[in-house]
């Protein structure tokens, strides 16, 4: 097959009007926000920008938003292979329920969730008097959040194994079996590598999330400056004191954050393309 | 005996995919289970390799004499040899071929010297010597099912087990191939269980063909006994062609093969039954007739020699008599 494209039969003021509409909606919406929150960090120069980010409570947001994230995206990594190898590898009953129980934090709004954990951790949740008897904190404390976090993200890795996993079948591992490998050997030299660039695409989209999470996290955390404030928290705090500046600064690192990972995806799209076209 | 497989039952669901079986294999053979898509062959071939299991409590395998029911692929050393290869792919030929022997378990694997001059010698074996470091992508379809058949052979495997093994193969390779593995299975030895759907493939290559249907062994026996003396009518008419006959007067029907009907000339006094040349086919080494028989309005096709054909100087349209080796089957 040749690779070049068919050129196009439209007129040219179709094309023009297509592409110019695209590209002004994408500048409008997308660009010029993201442009903003850069322009907006460091109108004040960049001393105050360097403070905004440095102060007590920024850094307490980011060490606390990475400690979540750092708890968070390895379970959900783990959770999700482990979902992934169930529905892809073995049919049982309650499969497609068991799908539909995956999609569900999809499905539900993130302060539903959030409440949710409240509802069974809180103080005057389910288990709130045999947590407080044991003296154990959950909400409005770092495992609430990591709680919240691990539910947001968790159909992040699922959904990209499972596909992946349904069209590649079940030989590969039959054959590792059948020449003696253990179970633990089959995975690491013959499941993982076939997964390897879904499962690491997975991973980014779910770290991602995990860190500009604000929901979910919002409900359970109790705003504690300093101690329970991600950096999507810590920002909205900054902005309803006015204090506009530092809170832009604050956004920006998190829309870093989110330009990295996107630049991630595109470089691990372009080498998974490059493996499916080399094979 | 190399395999021996007691009353073997296997059901999904409410499916019943095998439905009894027993079998034995002797050492060195090279056995073809047959039938059609449907019929429990690659199941039965599953169980052997430990890929799949009889229903619990519904019957036994043991390979080289030893009970292996209930023991998993891994420690059966049964050599599996898969439809669509299943080779790793991101792995090299050498690696996958090395495989088997990777994985061992560190006091019994072999030194790394060991497991190359083992690797190589297979691919020579196999006749694939030059390609050890090409991925199984860069392989053509008949040179990746000799990968797979090098990397089954590399744990020394009591048994072979091939499933569908040139199923996805092109005609004229898988010609090649099949004649390839009937000298190569004489070569090693091995007892070899390979499932087919195809006939001609079972009679060509096998010592003993099983035929399957609906989950149940039909017939067990050499390619000329299942061919010249069929034990069900299963077996009769999925063995090559064959036409039903009625008897005037009688209800059963007959079985006969197209090369076992004799063609007379209509006026020959010895001459069983009456027939008309509907359509003759002599485009190849036989030619083909179609008959319709003058008294039950029965349609038969007969074979028989070019030579014959033209010394009688038969045509569409001649009434010809006919003698048929009639046996029962009903």
């Amino acid at each position: 097959m040749s690779a070049t494209a068919r050129p196009s039969q439209d007129p040219l003021w179709t094309r023009l009007l297509l592409i110019g509409g695209t590209v002004g909606f994408l500048t409008l919406f997308l660009f010029v926000p993201l442009a903003l929150v850069f322009t907006e960090a460091l109108r004040k120069g960049l001393q105050v920008y360097a403070e905004a980010i440095t102060e007590e409570n920024a850094l307490s947001a980011i060490k606390l938003t990475l400690t979540v994230t750092a708890i968070s995206v390895p379970l959900n990594a783990v959770f999700g292979v482990a979902a992934a190898w169930a529905i892809a590898k073995f049919s049982f009953k309650g499969k497609s329920l068991l799908l539909a129980l995956i999609d569900l934090p999809f499905a539900v709004s993130p302060v539903v969730s959030g409440l949710v954990y409240v509802l069974l951790f809180g103080a005057r949740g389910l288990f709130g008097p045999w947590l407080d008897e044991h003296n154990i904190q959950i909400i409005f404390a770092v495992p609430g959040m990591v709680l919240a976090t691990v539910f947001v993200t968790f159909p992040f890795v699922a959904r990209e194994l499972i596909p992946l996993m349904q069209s590649q079948g079940n030989d590969e591992e039959y054959a590792a079996l059948s020449l003696g490998a253990s179970g633990w050997q089959t995975f690491r030299k013959v499941t993982l590598p076939n997964i390897k660039w879904a499962l690491f695409y997975g991973i980014i989209l779910c770290n991602a999330r995990a860190m500009g999470e604000f929901g979910a996290v919002s409900v359970v955390s109790g705003h504690i400056r300093g101690e329970t404030n991600t950096l999507p928290l810590h920002v909205e705090v900054l902005y309803n004191e006015y204090n506009s500046a530092a809170a832009f600064a604050c956004a920006s690192i998190l829309s870093l954050l989110g330009l990295l990972t996107l630049a991630l995806k595109t470089f691990i799209e372009w080498r998974a393309g490059l493996r499916r076209r080399h094979s | 005996m190399s395999i021996v497989l007691k009353n073997i039952r296997r059901t999904f669901g409410t499916f019943q995919a095998l439905r009894g079986i027993n079998l034995e294999i002797a050492d060195h053979q090279l056995v073809a289970l047959l039938g059609p898509s449907g019929s429990g062959k690659t199941t039965l071939l599953r169980i052997i390799g430990g890929l799949d299991f009889p229903d619990p409590g519904n019957g036994s395998v043991s390979i080289h004499s030893e009970d292996v029911t209930e023991k998993p692929a891994a420690d059966r050393k049964a050599g599996f040899v898969f439809q669509h290869y299943a080779l790793f792919n991101h792995l090299s030929v050498f690696e996958n071929v090395a495989f088997g022997l990777e994985v061992r378990p560190r006091p019994t694997r072999p030194s790394k010297e060991a497991i190359r001059d083992r690797v190589l010698e297979l691919l020579r074996l196999v006749q694939l010597d030059g390609l050890e470091q090409r991925l199984p992508s860069e392989l053509s379809g008949g040179q990746r099912q000799r990968v797979a058949l090098a990397r089954a052979l590399a744990i020394d495997p009591k048994v072979l087990l091939l499933d569908e093994p040139f199923g996805a193969l092109d005609a004229k390779v898988r010609k090649d191939l099949r004649r390839w593995l009937r000298s190569f299975h004489q070569e090693i030895g091995v007892t070899t269980v390979f499932v087919t759907h195809d006939q001609q493939e079972a009679l060509e290559l096998a010592d003993v063909v099983v035929v399957m249907n609906q989950g149940q062994i039909e017939q067990t026996g050499s390619p000329q006994e299942v061919y010249d003396r069929p034990a069900t009518p299963f077996v009769y008419e999925f063995l090559g062609d064959v036409n039903k006959v009625r008897k005037p007067g009688r209800p059963d029907l007959f079985y006969v093969r197209p090369h076992e009907v004799r063609i007379l000339f209509a006026g020959d006094s010895s001459a069983e039954f009456h027939a008309k040349i509907e359509h003759l086919f002599a485009a190849g080494p036989s030619a083909r007739l179609s008959l319709r028989l003058t008294d039950s309005r029965d349609t038969l096709d007969a074979d028989m020699t070019r030579a014959q054909l033209e010394e009688m100087g038969l045509s569409e349209g001649d009434e010809v008599g006919l003698q048929l080796a009639l046996t029962s089957k009903t």
